[in-house]
This record gives C-alpha cells, sequence and structure tokens, in this order.
C-alpha cells in the first residue's frame, strides 16, 4: 500500500479519533464574555462600593454599594446575588435613592408551605462577620401587600459554611391591625419577635432606611439595635446574638404568601459601617 | 430571417458533428405519420446518424416522444409531444413536404439527448418546449404563424429551417471536423450544451456558484439564527462540492433570572458540503455530507459588565438533504435542510452573573437559494 494512502488513512483516523474523544468528553471550554468593571464603578458617580479588601475571608468594613455597578460589589468580594423561584432581579434608574441606580428584587408570594419553593431574589456578603458594625440598606415598598408575615428584608445566617450554618437573625415585614407594614424581628436563637417600638409604619411609595447594629458574641455579651429612619425601633444587650464564626448577610425580598402574589421591592445604598 | 434561420440550423447540425462518444438508444419514441412520409424505423435511423455509430449501445435517457404528422391542406404538420420525466414539452413544424419533417424530428431529439447528457442539470420545459434550440422554436412559431396569414411565406420560411436542419444534420454526421469549425462560430462560448463532445471530461465539471443563501437555525446559539451566505464550488455529473460562507443576524440574550444581564453574540460560519443528486421527477434530490465552522464573537452585557468581545469557533459534522429545482440549464433554487452535531460546545460565562449560554448539542437548518452553473 502506497505510504501516501497510509498517511492519509492515518490522518483521517486521528480525526475522526479526536472528532469522536471531543464529543465522548464533551468538550465544554469556558468562555468568559464579561467581568465585573471597577474602572466603571470609579465613574458611576462616586455611588459604587468602597471597599476594604480582605484576603482572610472576612467582611470588609466599611463596604457600600449603590449598585452603580450593577452586581460587581459583591461578586468581587466573594458575595453573590441570585434569584429563584419565579423571583427576578434588576438593575433600575428609576426609583433611587442616590446615583444613577438601584435593584429591583421581585418575588411571586404564592408560595406552598414547602421551605425550597419559597421565591426569593437577594444579594449576599459573606465571610468572617465584623465583631461589631452597623448593616443598613434603603428600602422602597411601592404598594401595600398582605403577608403571612415571613416578608423578609434582612437575614443573617452563622456556621461553618452556606451548607452547615443555621438562622441568626430575620428583619422583616408584617402588617400591624390596621394592615399597615411594620417591621419584624425574630431572633432565631432564642426563637423569639423581640418587639419594635417608638417607630411608625413604614411608609409606602418613598425610600426609607432600615439599619441593625450587631454585636456579635456567643455569650450573654451581645448586643442588637434596630433602627428605622435613625430611630431606634429595638435595643438589646447581654444576649447571645451570634454563636458562629462564619456568616451571611442576605439584603432583597424574600416571600412565603403575599396579596398580592406579585411583590417587587427597590433597594439602594446598602453599607457596613463599624459600630463603637 | 432566412440567414437567421439558416445558421440556426447549421449551428444544431454542428452540435452533432463531434457526439461519437455518446450513444443513443434510450429515447422512446412513438411515430404515427401517413404512408407517403417518413416512418419510425426511418425517424429512428436518422437519430442514430445524427448521434454516431454506438446509437444501439442503450445509453440512459429519461427522455419519451409522441411524433405525429398530418396533412394540413396542401401542406403537412408534425406535432412533437416530448416528455422528461414529469416535464413535458410540445413542438409543431408544417412543411411542404413530410419528407423534411421526419428529420426535423430526429434533430430535436439528437438536441435534447445530448442536452441531457452534457450536463448534470435536469431538461426543463423551456428545453423541452424549444426556447433553447432556437431553430426549432423559429420553425414551431413559423408553423403557429401560419395559422394566422401570409401562409405562404412562413410556410416557404419553415420549409427551408426543415431543410436546412435536415441537411445540417446529415452533414454533421458525415464530416464532424469540418462542421466543428462551423460551431465554434455560431454557438456561444459561454454556452454549457455548445461545448464539443470530445471533451467530455471538461464538460462534465461546471463551476457553481450558490448566492445568495438565505439560512436560518436553531441549536447553535440560544436564539434562531438567521445569515446570509454564499458559496462557491464544482460539480461533477452528480456530484456537488461547495464550501460557503454565512455572516449571521446579531442576537441579544438574557437568560434570567437577572434581568438586563446577559449576551450579545455576532457569528460567522463557514461550511463545506458534498452532495450527490439523485433526479427525482422534475427535481434533483442531495443528501449531503456537511462540515461546519461556527465562529462566535461574545460579549456580556449588563450594568458593571466589561468585556474584550472574545472570540472561539467550534467544528459540527452533519448531514443534509437538498432539494434543486431548475429554472433553467444554467440556475437552480435551492432548498435545504440540514441538521449537525457540535464537536465542541463552549459555555458563554459572564463574572458575577454566571452562565449565559451554552452551545447546544445539535443544531438544525434551513436553506434556501439559489445556485448558478458556470
Amino acid at each position: 500500500m502506497p505510504a501516501g494512502v497510509v498517511h492519509h488513512r492515518a490522518l483521517a483516523m486521528a480525526s475522526a479519533a479526536f472528532a469522536t474523544a471531543c464529543l465522548a468528553l464533551a468538550c465544554e471550554p469556558t468562555v468568559v464574555i464579561g467581568t465585573c468593571s471597577q474602572a466603571n464603578a470609579a465613574g458611576a458617580g462616586g455611588e459604587a462600593g468602597a471597599t476594604a479588601s480582605s484576603n482572610d475571608g472576612s467582611v470588609g468594613v466599611p463596604w457600600s454599594t449603590g449598585f452603580e455597578n450593577g452586581m460587581c460589589d459583591y461578586f468581587s468580594q466573594g458575595g453573590y446575588c441570585y434569584a429563584r423561584h419565579d423571583a427576578t432581579m434588576e438593575i433600575v434608574r428609576s426609583p433611587v435613592h442616590s446615583g444613577q441606580f438601584a435593584a429591583a428584587f421581585t418575588v411571586n408570594g404564592n408560595a406552598t408551605n414547602m421551605t425550597e419553593d419559597r421565591s426569593q431574589a437577594r444579594c449576599v456578603r459573606q465571610g468572617k462577620m465584623p465583631e461589631s458594625a452597623y448593616y443598613g440598606a434603603w428600602y422602597f415598598v411601592p404598594e401595600l401587600h398582605t403577608s403571612d408575615t415571613n416578608w423578609n428584608l434582612f437575614h443573617f445566617l452563622g456556621g461553618v459554611s452556606e451548607t452547615d450554618s443555621h438562622p441568626l437573625w430575620d428583619i422583616s415585614l408584617a402588617n400591624d391591625s390596621d394592615g399597615a407594614l411594620v417591621l419584624s424581628v425574630l431572633n432565631f436563637i432564642k426563637n423569639t419577635h423581640p418587639p419594635i417600638s417608638g417607630v411608625p409604619p413604614i411608609p409606602i411609595g418613598s425610600w426609607f432606611h432600615i439599619e441593625i447594629f450587631l454585636k456579635r458574641s456567643a455569650t450573654a455579651n451581645g448586643e442588637v439595635t434596630v433602627l428605622q429612619d435613625g430611630v431606634t425601633a429595638l435595643h438589646q444587650i447581654n444576649l447571645v446574638t451570634d454563636d458562629t464564626d462564619w456568616g451571611q448577610w442576605y439584603v432583597g425580598n424574600y416571600a412565603r404568601k403575599l396579596v398580592p402574589a406579585l411583590s417587587t421591592i427597590y433597594v439602594d445604598d446598602i453599607t457596613i459601617r463599624e459600630g463603637q | 430571417m432566412t440567414l437567421r434561420l439558416a445558421s440556426a440550423a447549421v449551428g444544431l447540425a454542428t452540435l452533432f458533428s463531434a457526439a461519437p462518444s455518446f450513444a443513443q438508444g434510450g429515447v422512446q419514441l412513438r411515430w404515427q405519420a401517413p404512408l407517403n412520409c417518413p416512418q419510425e424505423a426511418q425517424v429512428r435511423q436518422k437519430l442514430r446518424d445524427l448521434l454516431g455509430t454506438s446509437a444501439s449501445d442503450a445509453s440512459a435517457s429519461r427522455l419519451r416522444a409522441e411524433g405525429s404528422i398530418e396533412p394540413v391542406g396542401e401542406r403537412f404538420r408534425l406535432t412533437l409531444n416530448i416528455h422528461y420525466d414529469l416535464v413535458n414539452g410540445t413542438r409543431v413544424v408544417q412543411a411542404a413536404s413530410c419528407e423534411d419533417l421526419g428529420g426535423v424530428a430526429a434533430v430535436t431529439l439528437a438536441i435534447l439527448f445530448r442536452a441531457e447528457h452534457s450536463s448534470g442539470a435536469p431538461l426543463t420545459a423551456h428545453d423541452l418546449g424549444g426556447a433553447s434550440t432556437s431553430a426549432l422554436a423559429d420553425a414551431r412559431t413559423a408553423g403557429t404563424e401560419n395559422q394566422t396569414g401570409d401562409a405562404n411565406s412562413h410556410a416557404e420560411g419553415s420549409e427551408t429551417r426543415a431543410e436546412n436542419a435536415q441537411k445540417g444534420a446529415q452533414n454533421s454526421a458525415q464530416n464532424g471536423a469540418q462542421k466543428k469549425t462551423t460551431t465554434d462560430e455560431l454557438e456561444p462560448k459561454d454556452s454549457p450544451h455548445a461545448s464539443d463532445a470530445s471533451d467530455s471530461n471538461a464538460t462534465r465539471w461546471h463551476f457553481v456558484l450558490s448566492a445568495p443563501e438565505l439560512r436560518t437555525d436553531i441549536g447553535a446559539l440560544p436564539n434562531a439564527g438567521y445569515g446570509l451566505g454564499f458559496g462557491a464550488g464544482a460539480r461533477h455529473d452528480a456530484w456537488r462540492f461547495l464550501i460557503s460562507g454565512t455572516f449571521w443576524l446579531a442576537q441579544e440574550y438574557q437568560p434570567g433570572p437577572f434581568v438586563g444581564y446577559g449576551a450579545h453574540f455576532g457569528r460567522m460560519s463557514g461550511e463545506l458540503s458534498g452532495c450527490h443528486g439523485f433526479q427525482v421527477a422534475g427535481f434533483e434530490l442531495s443528501p449531503c455530507l456537511l462540515f461546519t465552522v461556527d465562529d462566535v464573537a461574545a460579549r456580556g452585557t449588563g450594568t458593571g459588565i466589561s468585556s474584550s468581545n472574545p472570540r472561539t469557533a467550534w467544528l459540527s459534522v452533519g448531514a443534509g438533504l437538498q432539494g434543486l429545482w431548475s429554472l433553467g440549464r444554467q440556475a437552480a433554487l435551492v432548498f435545504g435542510v440540514n441538521g449537525r452535531v457540535a464537536t465542541s460546545r463552549p459555555r458563554f460565562v459572564s463574572e458575577g452573573v454566571g452562565e449565559i449560554s451554552q452551545v447546544g448539542p445539535a443544531a438544525v437548518g434551513v436553506v434556501l437559494g439559489c445556485e448558478w452553473l458556470l
């Protein structure tokens, strides 16, 4: 058999083998088509995240994001945003509290009682949380809803990792006797709802500020303060606030049952600042 | 007019001057004529004379014809119904003598036989009707005109044409070399039907241009693609080999659940195809083997997202089926469907947002275009 024929056959067989191998191994190269642009952040009205970087896995303080850089202030710090169960997240130009952008978190509060199918869209900071810090965000609720009391805005979770963790604190919305929406705090460690007082129902159709001060303590030396538009709504001292070394802070929209079911909440100017 | 008719007749006749490589025998003929006119055996003999000595060797032909001569007053009219698969055509010639009409029928069938075997493209109704054989078409026209008036002059014209065609054909069978010179002078150089049969290998290779090609497909990118392409290649008998390129409309895609985050895809593709055609009625059906390379430039989109617009390419292999509907001797309308499997499935990922899209394991497409036989 001529050498040329052998050569061509070998080449054809090699090509076929390569193609087959490729198919068999499911060649799936990753093509990174977009990256977070920190340069854009600097040029976006100065509202983008001021970040204290940390290489030890701790959550840097101070930190903030006004979503001027989209979700990148979260991703650049090891955090993330997610939406599931009919939920979406969108960066919007209106309404905004400051700068050009805010985030819109939309959920569909039509879940059954199964925990797994609760509609949620949130952004998460995670790592070794500061010993004490203020965690705040501006919220805009455009319309009144009736909630089954589990309409969550802030959620703190602690543990070793995301899969080995337990809830610590919630700040949610609940309807008062008049149907207005008021803040509701849940202490998971003691499984209690400490009473909120001294603040009005949240405004509908305008921005309001929620902030919680947490002095972390696994013994009874902790402290928690919840403020609405700078007014203290809850203050407790000498209690266990966090029995873990690693934690997550969720900000966004999470609902189980809402009437009407579809709810969009706008969030802007999220901050973590040092406490006393 | 007389000069034109004479030239056409001579041209037709010279077509056969160098055609010994093609055998007749495949043309099915049914003939009916008055006893004083040429009979079927004579017409068949003329056809064999025109096509060469190997006429008895049955070369495949899908041509069928029914010819009849009938007296019209003092004249005679030939009606030749010609069939090529499901394609039909009719030619009518009138002459003062029915002797000439037998020759006209033989020349007509010989021309069509030659045309059938000189190109891979199927004969059309246009061919059968005589538009591509000007002398006979003129003769048919003359015959029609004969019924409307000025009978004598047109009858004489058709008689002259018939005589010229017959004589030319007979001469060409006897003196091919001499008539070849005449052919070169009379036949258009770019006509594939005027090619010299002695150069049969050259006539079997034709340059093929495929343009424009309108394409659509699904499976390669997240949304359906719409493209405009062109191709070039060669046809050898029933085989076609084409290399083509397609520019696809850019597409935007947002996978959700992050509204406003997604990707912009720009795409070009190249395809190498090999097809083998089969004549089915008036169509050519061609199963094809395809190798396709898609080249995609993707850019992540969304607030805070920047991109260097990276490119990636992957190879797909597949098969398709094309149908060619002849629009004449040199053009065909092409409709095809194909499917292909990707040998690589790139994932398009945007930082923070995650995977935007992944190339599908398989894609299916449709192409509609024109093919030109040059």
